[in-house]
Parts: C-alpha cells; structure tokens; sequence
C-alpha cells in the first residue's frame, strides 16, 4: 500500500500536478525557471537550469497542532 | 497550465486498486500512515518514507514541517531537465555583452543565426544523455515491476540493502558495457557522461563548501578520460563532440545573446515608459490650463460686461468733455480779455451768443424729450439692469416691458432686442411709493401670467 501511495506521487510528480491529504498537506511538483544566482563563496555567476521540484506543503491543521505541541 | 489535484476520495481509489485491497482499507491506512507522521513530527523526530522523502521538524512557525523528496522521486519528476546542468558563467561574459553592444549592426541577423546551431546542440545533448540514459532505465522498470506486484515490494527491507541491491544492479550493467562489444557510434556516450557528471560536482563543489571531499572522484575520472581517450585516439570525431558538448554547455553565445536582447527591451522599455508617463503629464497640465483659463476668462467678462457703462450714458459723457473742452478756451478768452476795446466787441458779441445759447437748450430740450430711447438687452444688460440704469430702481423694468409689447416672456428675451425706454414721466405716480406701488402690482400680474 506504501508503494502504491509512493506511485501515485510519482505520477502526479511526473504530471505536474498535486496530491492533497486533508488535514495534513499537499505534496505538489513545482517548476522553477533557469536563473542566474551568484555563489556567495566563489562570488562566481552560476545558471541554474529549469528544475522540477517535489514539495510539501503542511496544512493549516497540521501547522496549528505542530505549533501548539511546541509551545 | 492549470494544475489538477489528486484529493483524498481519488488518493484511496488510486491506492486501493495499485494496492488491490478495499477502499476503507487504503483509507485506514491513510489515516494511520499520516496520524503516525503527525506523531513524530510533533515529538520532534524525523520521518522518512521509502519512495516519498523525508519530513523533518523545524522551529520555524511559519513552516513547522520541512519536507525532503526522496532521490528516486525527485529524479523522476525532473526528468524532463535532468540532461541539463548548472553552468558556471565566466566574468568576461558580462564585458563581452557590454563591448558587444556598440558594434550591433542587424539584430535580425545576429538574432536568427545563432539559434538553429545551438537548437541542433541542444538536440544532440538531448539525445547523447537519453542514450547515455538507457543502462539507467532498467533499474526504475524494476521499480515499476516491483509497484505492479506488492507482495514483492521492498517497504519493509531495509534501506542498506536497496542500496546494496541497487550497487549489484549497477555493477552488472557495467559488467554488461564491457562485456558487450562497443561499436564505434556508442563510444561518445560514454565519453560525454562523465563530462556531465564532471560539471554536476563542479557546481556542487562550489555551491557546498562540505562537497569537497568529493574531489578525490574528479581526479580519478579525469585519469579514465584519458584513458578512454588513448585507448581510442583514431576517433576523432567523439572528441570533436564531447567540445561541442562543452561548449553547449558553457554556452556563452548563446547566454549573451538572450542577455543582450533582454537589456535592450528593458532599456527600450523604460525609455518608453518614461517618455509616454512625461507625454502624458505634459497633456494633463495643458488640459488643466486650458480649463482654469477658460473658467478664469468666462467669469472676468461676465463680471466686465456687468459693470460696464451703457453706450448711451458714455456717449453722453463724452459729449460733455467735448463740450467742457471746447467751452474751456472761450472762458479763458473771457478772462483774459483785458482791453477795453476788446473787452466792448466781447459785449457786444456776446448778448448774440447767449440768446443763440439759450435758444438753442430750448430746442433741445423738447427734441430730447420727444426723441425715444432706444437700449439694447444682451446676455448680462437684461430689463432690470436697464431699469437700474436708466431709472435707478430694478423694479421699474416692469415699465419697460409694458412699454414694449413684442417681448413675451420676460424670461425669454432673446440678446441682441433693441427696446424702447419709457420716459419716467409716462408711469411715475406722484409719489415714489405709489410708484413702486403700482409696478408691484404689475409685476404680480406678470408672474401669475408666467408663472415665475
């Protein structure tokens, strides 16, 4: 079942599009651009390519009771 | 492009038929699965799930969960980018898009030759890292087979043996590459790999201070390049390309060129933004000028016109400084008229002139009692203006309008009407109040006629 829920991840990374768990987050594929970023030790100019990226977003709920158990 | 989203009721029946067990089993499972996250995040642990990623707890508030995809999961989703790499850019490149800009002499042609050639580049790196791609796509069929079939998959192994597995697969593909014989059109591909390999560590390197002890790998592949490079010196070619290779990806050309039309369209596009916002106030100040003129001029000729002279009481004026003028000198004769002689014809003339004088105020007087006044009404001289004029009360245009019957409506006089002013005597009663009097009277009769 883990892998199959992993599956359906990856599918959705693949299309683009996001797998939202109520309560909890929403795993989604975000695209980011190429860019020109400057490397604060080199100090060279380095482009970055255009990248998909695989995040999670925690809920509302999630964050309130992670907050609360915090203090 | 719109996003779709997979939401909870699609997750359970996508995971209930990859997994082939009920719905409100995957839905349990669910619950379980993140109520069990939820838990250790809240302790403070770290979770990790195989095939997912990592979640990690952190202090920030505003993101109490920070979130790693897993190696697998991440390739996959950038798979489409995967054969690019991040390019170091040399600091020359930005003196040569500045001296660049002085000689440019057709972008048109600048523009449109460059790209097929660097389009064509792009096609061939495509192609090498798909080809060089391919030993690596077995292992995530396996992956595929391994989903498709659950009772054989791996959750529960440990991750050092997937890895370990993983380690045997590779060993056995390279063990395959060699053992298999290489036909000349393959060699490049393995050529270019480790150059893309070479410049991921690079910019690794230089982005993480940590990834130096990743140096030690470098050194070892540059040694096998040279290897591979003896080992095959009559193949010129795949050098020739593994430089173009290098040089699509430092790709200055192209890189400049993007970067000198992009300067070019935002100074063009400041300039014009500025241009078109100091047009426009420009406009909007000439409006407002032309406007506060307008009202300034409308309201000085009102208020010049209400307090300008009639025409007859000017000529009237001027009439009796011609008068005075010419009256002047013959009074001053008088009084200089010193000798006696002078002083008897004086005399003598005199009593002529004064009975022609006095004659003449005695004919005068009845012609201008018997001429009519004539007055104008125009926008700002109406019959009340007129009556105050000529009479010294406003009420008395009542007089006027009876005098003229043509008129009509009062309140309908057209500018320009040429009216005929009553001689005060014609209505005067023989007292003011009287006077006044009757032209109330008038004028009550005259509003309920016109209702005003």
């Amino acid at each position: 079942m883990l892998e199959s829920f992993a599956n359906v991840v990856r599918n959705s990374a693949t299309s683009l599009s996001a797998v939202a768990i109520p309560s909890f987050g929403t795993f989604e594929a975000v695209k980011y651009d190429e860019e020109i970023v400057n490397d604060r030790v080199t100090g060279k100019r380095l482009l970055l390519p255009p990248q998909v990226v695989v995040e999670f977003h925690p809920a509302a709920m999630l964050r309130k009771r992670l907050n609360k158990t915090n203090g | 492009m719109d996003k779709e989203t997979i939401n909870l009721p699609r997750l359970i029946s996508l995971i209930a038929e990859g997994a082939s067990v009920s719905p409100a089993t995957a839905r349990r499972f669910l619950h379980d699965l993140f109520a069990y996250v939820e838990n250790c995040l809240a302790d403070g642990e770290t979770v990790k799930i195989d095939g997912i990623g990592e979640f990690v707890r952190s202090d920030d508030n505003a993101n109490p969960v920070l979130f790693k995809a897993d190696a697998d999961l991440a390739a996959i989703a950038n798979e489409p980018f995967s054969a690019f790499s991040a390019v170091t850019l040399n600091d020359d490149a930005v003196d040569e898009i500045e001296n660049y800009k002085a000689p440019v002499v057709d972008n048109s042609d600048v523009a449109d030759e460059p790209v097929p050639q660097q389009h064509e580049e792009v096609v061939q790196a495509i192609s090498e890292s798909e080809l060089y791609s391919e030993p690596e796509q077995p292992g995530i069929q396996e992956d595929a087979v391994k989903v498709e079939h659950p009772e054989q998959s791996e959750a529960d192994v440990p991750a050092e043996e997937i890895v370990s597995q993983s380690e045997e697969e590779s060993v056995e593909n390279e063990e395959v590459d060699e053992t298999v014989e290489v036909p000349a059109a393959v060699v490049p591909e393995q050529e270019v790999a480790p150059i893309s390999e070479e410049v991921i560590e690079d910019v690794l390197s230089e982005n993480e201070p940590q990834a130096e002890a990743d140096a030690t790998p470098e050194t070892e592949t540059a040694p096998v390049e040279n290897e591979v490079a003896e080992e095959h010196p009559e193949q010129n070619q795949p050098a020739e390309q593994k430089e173009d290779a290098r040089r699509y990806a430092q790709a200055p050309g192209y890189r400049k060129s993007r970067h000198r039309d992009y300067s070019h369209n935002h100074a063009a596009q400041s300039a014009s933004r500025n241009s078109s916002g100091h047009a426009m106030w420009l406009v909007l100040g000439v409006l407002i000028g032309l406007i506060i003129g307008l009202i300034g001029g409308y309201f000085a000729g009102k208020t010049m016109q209400a307090y300008q002279l009639p025409d007859d009481d000017s000529a009237l004026l001027f009439e009796d400084t011609d008068t005075l003028v010419e009256t002047a000198p013959i009074q001053e004769v008088k009084t200089d008229t010193i000798p006696v002689v002078e002083h008897q014809a004086v005399a003598k003339k005199e009593p002529a002139e004064e009975a022609k004088e006095s004659a003449k105020p005695a004919e005068q007087a009845p012609a201008k009692a018997a001429e009519p006044v004539y007055d104008t009404i125009t926008s700002s001289r109406y019959l009340s203006i007129l009556a105050r004029d000529h009479y010294g009360v406003k009420n008395y245009w009542i007089f006027i309008y009876q005098a003229n019957p043509q008129l009509g409506n009062p309140n309908q006089i057209r500018p320009g009407t040429k009216v005929l002013i009553p001689a005060r005597e014609s209505f005067e009663e023989a007292t003011k109040a009287q006077t006044d009097a009757k032209a109330q009277k008038l004028l009550n009769q005259l509003a309920k006629k016109y209702k005003f």
